[in-house]
């Protein structure tokens, strides 16, 4: 574990600049692409970069809570997934490995153009915002991360339908908060209970998750039915 | 020496556990979670000075718990609060005796329960909005139960997300109270500026617990997709809790209850709740959204009883506390047996299903959530009524109209549940009617109905599914087909029954909860020392 907490603290001491660019990128690919098999990944990677920007803040090793955190909820997520996945291919409906092997082209464009335009709005707005109304301290990175993070979690809460997908905006949204509020109260307990948090959340999304994919009972005779592949998820 | 405040929290967490391992058995389950739940009432209705002697260990009520460098302690304000909780929450539990809600109901409700005592002890308040989230997080697996398919978590996930927006906005203004010095209090524009976020970020947070802003957030949601206990519980101890930590911020910072901008806001958030509210209630065409509907009323008058501040006004607010705990489980268990009878709540689906202990069930608990008088729902409304009479005329008048509106809804639908389908009086028309009277007076036809096997098989799943279908345990077996000779031609045929929904302990649950809700309402003087206890302990409008 030290040999982590080594390279989280080395990490943690590059460019402020690369890691919010990377930053930026992760929170806007997981705003635009509705694929977890795409999304989880790179949210395990945000998970590690919220993790080296907290490292700047407080001490490494508590640091380190939040990527381990992350890590584990998002395993827990793309297992719950991957279920979901499973069922749905038994009664006919599009995976997300299908619709990575055969995306609509038809329709994607227009989706992900229309997200990729949201969200570089909110990145401007995230820029605006720690110019005009800075959050205290001298970690003014962590207020530009927070300020985008908690733009970008919205923005999927408000235009995700699936419960995987709001789950993580849920999560970015948490992710963002940690970031904001660590610098005001640099203390092991708020980063413990916020990973604490983190694992919950994640518990709970999980959750929804498999409720959220599994097929219907035939309570209705429309949702028994095999629906056709879902051009919004990509 | 043992901190009580680690027991309180302790106790339903060990409750908890026990009860997952005895779920399979709903008597033991409720069994474990009520000696639970006693054991924390005893404990909470100690003297807030006392000490409990135990062999070998002595508990001391108002001792404090460090954790992780924070504070939980039971304080005189908060300990009778939580009793009234506690009691709610045991009133719930033990309404859903012969209505279970799914295996999470019980198990996670006693964790979450848990949660919300810490949020209510924890010192600085800002952790309290941390312990809230942990209890959303868990609260969603009770909300969603064991309902599965697209679109069947947006009532759990919508109040999942209402507590996390929350969560930034209680800390920053936690982070801004600590940084604000000290202010001249009857200078407003020094207070205005040093106070102002503050007051801005916990306005919202609180209206985004409480379920207002916007108005359509997750109110609606969950009552018509958890099943009814579950939203009764969310309702009382949910809403409850909340509240109460809003009397302790009131308590504690004068600047809050001084501020005009809250309470404008106040203000404006009761009348648009009561107006939504009551606008909507009279019209719904189901039960969950009558008792969504009645819960808006509900927080309306809430915020106004924080608009007058009084000591009848506190005493209100914990009057309502149990009297929703009453009024919604009850209503739920009416909720529960159409859902479980007909698959639904809904109005078009529930007519001609005379079932004398349901249609009880609805009118008693409705009418106490309207405020009737004779209920336990009346006392609270009367309480609220007194003591928000001197403020504004108005507000009194749109709560009574909206109180009206949830009665009209209440109404509609028992209405609907005795009220015979078009097709079966047609058919019994022609029956009487001379054989060639259709001949000579054709008065209109009917377009044949075909009979439809595949959503006749669409109707009766499988009994394994069938739980799964609507959110109930496993254990209640669901056997389709019975009482087939109730089925009138042309009526769509009642998919489910619960085994064991006309036992006669099924009738004994809603017969205590009809008792206890006319026997508090004729008797309010048994809950008036809890609530003048209640108003004892805040001090901010002496």
């Amino acid at each position: 574990m030290s040999q982590f907490v080594e390279l989280l603290d080395q990490l943690s001491r590059s460019g402020a600049t690369t890691l919010l660019i990377l930053l930026a990128a992760s929170a806007g690919f997981i705003a635009i692409i509705r694929n977890w098999r795409l999304t989880l990944p790179v949210m395990i990677i945000q998970y590690v970069l919220v993790g080296i920007l907290l490292a700047r803040v407080i001490e490494p090793s508590v640091a380190l809570i939040k990527p381990l955190a992350g890590a584990i909820v998002c395993f827990t997520l793309s297992i719950a997934a991957q279920r979901v996945d499973t069922q749905r291919a038994l009664y006919g409906e599009s995976v997300a490995m299908q619709r990575l092997r055969q995306p609509n082209w038809q329709r994607m464009p227009a989706q992900i153009l229309l997200r990729a335009i949201a969200a570089v709005l909110i990145l401007t707005a995230a820029i605006g915002a720690t110019l005009r109304f800075p959050l205290p301290g001298q970690f003014r990175e962590l207020g530009f991360g927070a300020y985008m993070l908690l733009g970008l979690g919205v923005l999927i809460i408000a235009t995700a339908s699936e419960a995987l997908n709001i789950g993580l905006g849920v999560l970015m949204l948490i992710s963002g908060l940690e970031l904001g509020y660590t610098p005001l109260e640099p203390s092991i307990s708020v980063s413990v209970l916020l990973g604490f948090m983190t694992l919950l959340v994640g518990l709970a999304i999980a959750y929804l998750t498999l409720a959220d994919g599994a097929p219907s009972a035939p309570e209705d005779e429309s949702l028994a039915q095999p629906e056709p592949a879902q051009p919004t998820l990509l | 020496m043992l901190p009580a405040a680690l027991i309180v929290i302790a106790i339903p967490l060990a409750g908890a556990l026990l009860a997952y391992l005895g779920r399979r058995w709903q008597t033991l389950e409720v069994l474990i979670a009520l000696l639970a739940l006693g054991a924390g009432i005893v404990l909470l209705a100690q003297p807030i000075t006392g000490a409990i002697a135990l062999p070998g260990l002595t508990i001391d009520i108002d001792a404090p718990l460090n954790l992780l460098g924070r504070v939980l302690r039971i304080r005189e304000p908060e300990r009778v609060p939580l009793l009234l909780i506690f009691i709610s929450t045991a009133i719930i539990f033990a309404l859903s005796w012969r209505s279970p809600q799914g295996w999470t109901f019980i198990p996670i409700g006693l964790a979450v329960l848990s949660a919300m005592t810490a949020a209510l002890l924890i010192r600085p308040f800002v952790y309290a909005a941390l312990a809230l989230e942990a209890a959303a997080a868990l609260a969603v697996l009770m909300i969603q139960g064991e309902r599965q398919g697209e679109r069947s978590t947006i009532g759990a996930m919508r109040y999942l997300v209402c507590t996390t927006l929350a969560l930034p906005l209680f800390l920053l203004a936690g982070w801004s109270i600590d940084r604000a010095g000290t202010v001249n209090l009857a200078d407003l524009d020094a207070v205005a500026a040093t106070f102002g976020a503050s007051i801005i970020f916990l306005l919202t947070g609180f209206a985004l617990l409480l379920g207002a802003v916007p108005l359509y957030s997750w109110i609606h949601p969950v009552a018509k997709d958890a099943p009814p206990l579950v939203t009764a519980f969310l309702g009382t101890v949910g809403i409850g809790v909340v509240t109460f930590l809003l009397l302790s911020f009131w308590q504690a910072f004068e600047w809050l209850r001084t501020s005009p901008t809250l309470l404008n806001a106040f203000t404006a958030g009761s009348m648009a709740m009561l107006l939504f509210g009551g606008g909507l209630a009279w019209a719904q065409r189901s039960f969950s959204r009558v008792l969504a509907c009645a819960l808006f009323v509900e927080l309306g008058c809430v915020l106004l009883m924080f608009i007058s501040s009084t000591p009848l006004a506190i005493e209100s607010l914990a009057f309502s506390v149990i009297a929703r705990a009453i009024g919604l489980g009850v209503f739920g268990i009416g909720i529960w047996r159409l859902r479980a009878m007909r698959g639904s709540d809904d109005f078009d689906d529930i007519h001609s299903m005379n079932d004398l202990w349901t249609m009880l069930a609805l009118l008693a608990g409705g009418m106490s959530m309207a405020g009737l008088p004779g209920t336990v729902g009346f006392v609270a409304r009367w309480t609220s009524a007194r003591a928000y009479s001197n403020a504004d005329a108005e507000g009194l008048v749109l709560l009574l109209v909206a109180c009206g509106s949830v009665a009209i809804g209440v109404l509609r639908g028992v209405t609907a549940m005795v009220r015979q389908p078009v097709e079966a009086e047609i058919v019994e028309e022609e029956a009487a009617l001379p054989p060639d009277a259709g001949e000579q007076l054709p008065l209109f036809e009917l377009p044949e109905i075909e009979p439809q096997p595949e959503l006749a098989g669409a109707l009766q799943p499988s009994t394994e599914d069938a739980p799964f279908a609507f959110g109930m345990d496993p254990d209640v077996k669901m056997a389709a087909g019975e009482d087939e000779d109730a089925f009138v031609e042309g009526e769509a045929k009642p998919a489910f029954t619960a085994r064991g929904i006309h036992a006669m302990s099924a009738r004994f649950v809603i017969g205590a909860g009809i008792a206890l809700t006319i026997i508090l309402g004729l008797w309010p003087g048994v809950l008036a020392p809890i609530a003048q206890a209640v108003a004892a302990g805040y001090a901010f409008y002496r």
